[in-house]
C-alpha cells in the first residue's frame, strides 16, 4: 500500500476506534439507558404478540411479531444513533471540530455505528428473551450460516442508509430531525415489521421492498420460519438485493456527505445551532 | 388568576412556536397525521394479514379505538420528557425558566396544552381513517355521551399528571436515558390493554394494570362507544363501578404527579442537574 | 525567520476574500432580510512564525474570516490559502495542518473525562498514542487541570471547560492554530497563563503560526507581532503595534471625565474636529469617560466648549501616549463595543 494511502487509512481507523470508544464508554457509564432503550421498548413487541393471540391468529404470526420487534431496535439505532448524530453534534457545538479535523466523516460515523451495536445487541437479546422465553413463541430449526449472512447484509445495508441520512440531517437540521422522528412508525408499517409484507398488496410490498429494513425482515423471517414466513420474494433474490443495497448506499452516503458538506459550507449552515 | 392565565398563555405560545418551527408543511403533516395513523395502520395490516384465520375478529374495532386514544398518552408522556431535555440541553433555557416567576407547573402545563391539541388532531384523523378505510364504525345513537365525556376528561387529567411525572424524571436523567419516556408509553401500551384485553396478562400484571387509570379509560371509551369493551374481567363491572374506578385511580395519579414532580425537582436541584449537559 | 522558512509558502494568504450571507426569506408576517456582506475583499498575508492578531468590533467579520480559513465556510469570492493549500480545493491538506479554538467554547462529551476527550481529538488528527498521551498530560498541566484529569466533563466548571478546549487545540501540534477570542470569559490569571503559553509555543519551534482574534486590546498588544484592524468586512489597517501607533501619531490623546446633563449622553459624532468615543462609565461618580485624539491644530478648549454647549460638565482631563485603542478609534471611527452584522 502506498505511503499516503496507508497514512490516510491509519488516520481513519484511529478516528473510528476513538469514536467507537466514546459510544461504548458512554453506554457503560450512563447505564440508565438500558431500561429505556433495551427493556421497555420490547414490551411493545409483546403487545403485538398478544394482539395476534387476541384475534385468534395462527401461532406463526406471533413469531413474525417477535422478529419485527428485534429488527426495529436496529432501525432505531440507525435512525437516532447515526442519522441524527451529526444534528446533535451541531447542537452541542462539536460538529465544527469534526469538520475541521482531517479524518473522514464516514470514519466517525462508522465508529458511532460500531459503538451503537453494543447497545442495540443488548436490546435485541432482551427481545429474544421476552419473545421466546416469556411469551413462549417458537420457531423451527434453521441454518445458522445463512442466518448470519442475511443478518450481516441487512445490517450493512441499514447502516449504510444511516450514513446517508446523516447527510440530510447535516443540511436540514431540525426539519430532517422531525422527518426522521415522524417516520418511525410509518417505516414500521411500510416495512411490514409486524405482519407479512404480502398484507400490503403487491404494489405496497414492492414499495416496501425498496427499503432495506422491509426486505431484511422478510429475508430473516424466511430463514427462521420457512414457508410460515409468507415471504414476499424468494430468499436468494432478497439476499442479492440486500447486497446491492449495501453497495449502493455506501456509494450514495459518500457522495451525499461530500455534496452536502459543500452545500452547507456555501450556505453557512455547518456551525449554525438551533437551525 | 390573571397572572396564572398570562403565564399559561405564554408557555402555550412558546410551546406552539417550538412545535410549529418547521419550514416544510409536509413535515408538520407527517408528524401530526401520519405517525399516529401509521400505528393504527399497522394494526389494520395485522388484522388483514390474519384475515379469515382470525377467530375473534369482532374485537378489532374496540382494539382500534383504544389504540387511537393512546395517542394522547404517547404525545404528552413522550413530549413532556423531551420538553425538559431540550430546554435544558439544546436551548439551555431551562435554568432561566426555573429561576423566573412563571413557575415550572404553569410552564409545563402550557407546553403540554399544545401537545394535547396536536394529539386531538391526530385522534380525529385516525378515527376518520378507521371509519372510512378499515370500517371501524359505531352507532351514534348508541353512544352514551355523558359517561363518555366524563371518561374522556378523567383520562386526559390522568395523562397530564403522568406527563408531569415524566418531566420530573427528565430533570434527573441524562439525555441518553430520556428514551425511558418512550419506553414508559410503550409499557403502558402493554399494561393497560390498549390493543388486547388485560385478561391475557399474567395475574400479577393484571392487578397492576387495574391500578392504572388508563386501563379503565380505554375500557370506558370502548364500552360507552360500542356498548362493550374487550376485557371479560372489567366487562363484569357496572358503568358506575367502571367510572368510579377511573375517578379514584385518576385522582391518585394526579396526587402522584404533583407530589412526584415536586420531589424529583427538589432532587434535581440538590444534585445540580437543572443545567447539566450529558450528550455523548 | 530561518532561511528554510522563506522557501515555504506563507501560513495564510488571502486575495479578495469575500463572503456574503443571504438574508432570511420572508415568512409568516416577517419581512425578508437584506443580504449581509461579512467580508468585502480581504487581502492578507501572514508569515510563518508570526502571532497575527485580528482586531475588530462585533460583526466586523473576524469569525467569518476564521471559519473560511478553517474550511468551515466557503467564500463567495476570492481565494484563501493556509500553509500553501487552497481551503476550497485542498481542504483535507489544510485540516491536517491546522487547529481551531473558539473562545467561550464549553462543548464536549459530558460523559468523558478530560484526558479521554483530549485523546479522542488527538485520534481525529492521527496522533499515535505514544506521542498523544505524554502531550495530553503536558497540556493538562499547562492549563492547570491536573486535578481534573480524570473528572468527567459534565462536572467541570465553565472556566475549566474553556481551558480544556484550549488544550484541545494544541493536542495535534498544528502548523497554524486559529484562536477565536480564546480567553473570552476567563479569569485574569488563567488568561495570562494561556497567553504566556501561546507566546512560548510559537517560539518553541520554527514555522508555528497563530492567528488570534480578540476584543482585548491589551491581549493583542502583548502577544501579536502584527495586527489587522477589521471593520464591516474590510481590513482598515495592518501593521506591527509600533507601526500602527505611528499611523495615528501627532497630537495628544485626551481622556475626559464628563457628567452629562439629565443623564442623557450627547451624540459624539456632532463634535467638530475630533473623532471621539465613549469609554467606561463611572456609576459611583455619575460620570463617563470620553476619549479622542486631539489633532495638533485643534485647541483642546474648542472641544471642551462644544461639550459644554450640549450640556456636558467636564470633571477631569487627562492626556497620555497613543495606545492601540486610540489607533482603533482613529481607524474605525468608533469604539470596540459597537455592534454590527454576523460575526
Amino acid at each position: 500500500m502506498s505511503g499516503p494511502l496507508a497514512a490516510s487509512l491509519a488516520l481513519n481507523l484511529r478516528a473510528t476506534a476513538a469514536r467507537t470508544y466514546v459510544r461504548i464508554v458512554g453506554s457503560i457509564r450512563e447505564w440508565t439507558w438500558i431500561i429505556g432503550d433495551a427493556v421497555l421498548p420490547n414490551l411493545g413487541m409483546c403487545a403485538f404478540v398478544l394482539l395476534y393471540r387476541t384475534l385468534g391468529a395462527p401461532r406463526s404470526f406471533e413469531a413474525l411479531a417477535v422478529f419485527g420487534g428485534i429488527l426495529s431496535t436496529y432501525w432505531l439505532n440507525v435512525l437516532w444513533g447515526m442519522g441524527s448524530q451529526f444534528y446533535w453534534e451541531k447542537q452541542q457545538g462539536q460538529l465544527q471540530l469534526y469538520f475541521a479535523a482531517p479524518c473522514s466523516r464516514m470514519a466517525i460515523l462508522t465508529g458511532m455505528a460500531i459503538g451503537g451495536i453494543l447497545m442495540t445487541t443488548l436490546r435485541s437479546l432482551f427481545g429474544v428473551f421476552m419473545g421466546f422465553v416469556v411469551l413462549g413463541v417458537r420457531v423451527p430449526s434453521f441454518d445458522v450460516g445463512v442466518l448470519a449472512l442475511v443478518f450481516t447484509l441487512t445490517m450493512t445495508s441499514l447502516y449504510a442508509l444511516g450514513m446517508t441520512l446523516a447527510s440530510l440531517f447535516l443540511l436540514y437540521g431540525r426539519e430532517a430531525w422531525h422527518l426522521s422522528n415522524a417516520l418511525q412508525e410509518p417505516v414500521y408499517f411500510l416495512s411490514g415489521l409486524y405482519f407479512p409484507l404480502r398484507a400490503l398488496g403487491a404494489l405496497g410490498a414492492a414499495a416496501a421492498g425498496l427499503v432495506p429494513l422491509g426486505l431484511g425482515v422478510d429475508a430473516l423471517r424466511q430463514v427462521l420460519m420457512g414457508a410460515h414466513a409468507e415471504g414476499f420474494l424468494p430468499l436468494r433474490a432478497e439476499t442479492l438485493i440486500l447486497a446491492g443495497f449495501t453497495l449502493a448506499f455506501l456509494v450514495l452516503a459518500r457522495a451525499a456527505l461530500a455534496y452536502l458538506e459543500g452545500l452547507s459550507k456555501r450556505e453557512g449552515r455547518l456551525t449554525q445551532r438551533w437551525q | 388568576m390573571r397572572t396564572l392565565t398570562a403565564r399559561l398563555r405564554t408557555a402555550a405560545w412558546l410551546g406552539w412556536q417550538v412545535e410549529s418551527n418547521w419550514a416544510d408543511p409536509l413535515v408538520f403533516f407527517i408528524y401530526t397525521v401520519l405517525r399516529p395513523l401509521a400505528t393504527s395502520l399497522i394494526l389494520a395490516a395485522m388484522y388483514w394479514a390474519v384475515g379469515a384465520r382470525a377467530t375473534r375478529a369482532g374485537l378489532f374495532p374496540a382494539v382500534y379505538l383504544g389504540n387511537a386514544f393512546h395517542v394522547y398518552v404517547t404525545t404528552v408522556v413522550i413530549g413532556m420528557g423531551w420538553v425538559v431535555v431540550e430546554d435544558r440541553e439544546e436551548y439551555e433555557t431551562l435554568k432561566y425558566v426555573f429561576t423566573s416567576p412563571i413557575g415550572m407547573f404553569s410552564y409545563l402545563t402550557g407546553r403540554a396544552s399544545v401537545k394535547l391539541v396536536l394529539a386531538t388532531v391526530s385522534l380525529l384523523l385516525t378515527l376518520g381513517v378507521g371509519w372510512f378505510l378499515v370500517h371501524v364504525r359505531w352507532s351514534w345513537s348508541a353512544v352514551a355521551w355523558g359517561p363518555l365525556l366524563a371518561t374522556l376528561v378523567l383520562g386526559l387529567a390522568a395523562t397530564l399528571a403522568l406527563g408531569f411525572l415524566v418531566a420530573g424524571v427528565g430533570l434527573l436523567l441524562p439525555r441518553a436515558a430520556i428514551n425511558i419516556n418512550e419506553g414508559l408509553a410503550v409499557s403502558l401500551y402493554l399494561l393497560c390493554g390498549v390493543i388486547f384485553p388485560i385478561d391475557l396478562l399474567p395475574h400479577g400484571l393484571q392487578e397492576l394494570s387495574l391500578l392504572l387509570p388508563f386501563t379503565w379509560w380505554y375500557e370506558g371509551l370502548r364500552r360507552f362507544t360500542f356498548g362493550h369493551g374487550v376485557s371479560a374481567r372489567i366487562g363484569a363491572l357496572s358503568n358506575v363501578q367502571l367510572l368510579g374506578a377511573l375517578l379514584v385511580t385518576t385522582l391518585a395519579f394526579m396526587l402522584l404527579g404533583y407530589r412526584g414532580y415536586s420531589a424529583l425537582e427538589r432532587r434535581a436541584r440538590q444534585a445540580g442537574r437543572l443545567d447539566q449537559t450529558t450528550m455523548f | 525567520m530561518p532561511a528554510s522558512d522563506t522557501l515555504k509558502p506563507p501560513a495564510v494568504e488571502t486575495v479578495g476574500l469575500t463572503r456574503t450571507f443571504r438574508g432570511a426569506r420572508a415568512r409568516r408576517g416577517r419581512p425578508a432580510q437584506a443580504e449581509v456582506r461579512a467580508l468585502a475583499g480581504v487581502d492578507t498575508r501572514i508569515e510563518r512564525g508570526e502571532i497575527f492578531g485580528l482586531l475588530g468590533p462585533n460583526g466586523a467579520g473576524k469569525t467569518t474570516f476564521l471559519k473560511i480559513l478553517t474550511t468551515l465556510l466557503s467564500p463567495t469570492a476570492g481565494t484563501a490559502r493556509v500553509a500553501g493549500f487552497d481551503v476550497e480545493r485542498e481542504p483535507r491538506e489544510v485540516r491536517r495542518r491546522i487547529s481551531l479554538v473558539s473562545g467561550g467554547e464549553t462543548s464536549g462529551y459530558g460523559i468523558l473525562t478530560v484526558r479521554e476527550c483530549l485523546w479522542m481529538f488527538s485520534q481525529f488528527y492521527g496522533v499515535p498514542n505514544r506521542v498523544a498521551w505524554p502531550r495530553i498530560d503536558a497540556l493538562i498541566k499547562i492549563v492547570d487541570l491536573e486535578e481534573q484529569t480524570h473528572t468527567r466533563i459534565n462536572r467541570l466548571s465553565t472556566g475549566q471547560r474553556q481551558r480544556m478546549n484550549f488544550a484541545r487545540g494544541f493536542v495535534s501540534d498544528p502548523e497554524v492554530i486559529f484562536l477565536d477570542e480564546p480567553t473570552l470569559g476567563m479569569d485574569v490569571n488563567a488568561a495570562r497563563a494561556l497567553r504566556g503559553y501561546v507566546a512560548r509555543w510559537v517560539r518553541e519551534r520554527a514555522g508555528r503560526t497563530v492567528l488570534l482574534t480578540t476584543h482585548y486590546m491589551a491581549e493583542a498588544e502583548e502577544l501579536c507581532d502584527r495586527i489587522a484592524i477589521i471593520d464591516r468586512g474590510r481590513v482598515l489597517a495592518c501593521d506591527s503595534v509600533p507601526g500602527l501607533r505611528r499611523q495615528v501619531q501627532g497630537g495628544q490623546h485626551v481622556e475626559l471625565e464628563v457628567r452629562p446633563a439629565d443623564g442623557a449622553l450627547p451624540d459624539l459624532a456632532a463634535l467638530a474636529g475630533v473623532q471621539a468615543a465613549w469609554g467606561a462609565p463611572h456609576p459611583e461618580r455619575g460620570t463617563r469617560t470620553v476619549k479622542f485624539r486631539l489633532p495638533p491644530d485643534t485647541p483642546l478648549v474648542s472641544v471642551l466648549r462644544q461639550l459644554e454647549q450640549v450640556g456636558v460638565r467636564i470633571d477631569g482631563v487627562a492626556t497620555r501616549e497613543t495606545n492601540l485603542e486610540d489607533v482603533f478609534i482613529a481607524v474605525v471611527g468608533r469604539g470596540l463595543e459597537d455592534t454590527g452584522g454576523p460575526e
